[in-house]
């Protein structure tokens, strides 16, 4: 085969029309995108707290519970009051510094 | 192209959807760069959907000093090397599909002849480069087909311009004997 005759084959091939991409061929690579990229991760201060949030609420409550409950047993126990029996601890401590 | 710039700069901040535009604006090139590797039409959109989500995951290194669309050529191509040093061993086993009349003809006559349709010139063209290496068949479609200066291709294959050009060289020679095995073949 000689040159010319290849190049002349090399024009026609050049003409060809390629195939047409489907219609919605960028969904096809959207979704291939997509299926590819990492699950979202929470990053931001907001999103922590979030995400926190529920635990912190319930380490809150439990604290306040506690305190509810052993200011009961002390007021329930003790002849006086919470608040008199922290008086009466101040002034003996007020005198003995004295 | 800076409605390109435009669009990569917003995908890059988030804004997925808009990638779709970048698809439906270079899709035609991306397909018709494909065509000169793989016939199919199916594995031609399955390559162009892999060219694509190649360049999404590659955007990061887009500098845009060159155009965004020769940069995706870039990609387009690479995929398509890739894909014929995939099927560069099976391709023996499927067997050569037949050509028509006409590229016989053509392929027989000792005359040049001007008759010889753009579809029947591809495919013979086709059966022809399948006996040359991924390599040679992805320079010679460059600078023949495509029409690429010795330096594009340099930037496409990583090779140097002496590689390049001896590459080209030795494929037409490859190319041709290829074109005569098979007028010996199908006389």
């Amino acid at each position: 085969m000689n040159d010319r005759k290849l190049k002349q084959l090399f024009r026609a091939a050049r003409n060809e029309s390629p195939p047409s991409p489907e219609p919605g061929f960028e969904n096809l690579v959207l979704s291939a995108i997509r299926r590819e990229l990492p699950p979202m991760r929470a990053t931001s201060l907001i999103d922590q707290l979030g995400a926190l949030f529920p635990r912190l609420a319930w380490a809150a409550a439990l604290v306040i519970a506690m305190c509810l409950g052993a200011d009961f047993c002390l007021t329930a126990l003790a002849p006086t009051g919470l608040s008199d029996g922290i008086a009466e601890i101040s002034e003996q401590w007020l005198f003995a510094a004295n | 192209m800076n409605d390109d710039a435009e669009l990569l700069g917003r995908i890059r901040n988030g804004a997925l959807d808009d990638f779709a535009k970048i698809v439906r604006r270079h899709q035609s090139k991306v397909f018709g760069i494909l065509h000169r590797y793989e016939r199919d039409a199916h594995r031609v959109e399955d390559l162009a959907q892999e060219t694509f989500v190649k360049a999404f995951r590659a955007l990061e290194q887009f500098d845009g000093r060159a155009p965004f669309e020769h940069w995706l050529a870039r990609i387009a191509v690479r995929t398509a090397l890739d894909h014929l040093r995939r099927e560069k061993p099976r391709r023996h086993e499927i067997g050569l599909p037949e050509l028509g009349e006409d590229a016989l003809d053509w392929l027989r006559s000792d005359n040049e002849r001007d008759d010889l349709g753009a579809r029947q010139a591809a495919e013979l063209l086709d059966l022809a480069l399948r006996e040359l290496s991924p390599a040679d068949r992805v320079v010679l479609t460059l600078q023949e087909l495509e029409w690429r200066s010795v330096k594009e291709i340099c930037e496409i294959t990583g090779s140097s311009s002496v590689a390049v050009r001896v590459r080209a060289l030795r494929a037409r020679a490859r190319l041709r004997q290829a074109l005569e095995k098979l007028t010996k073949e199908k006389s």
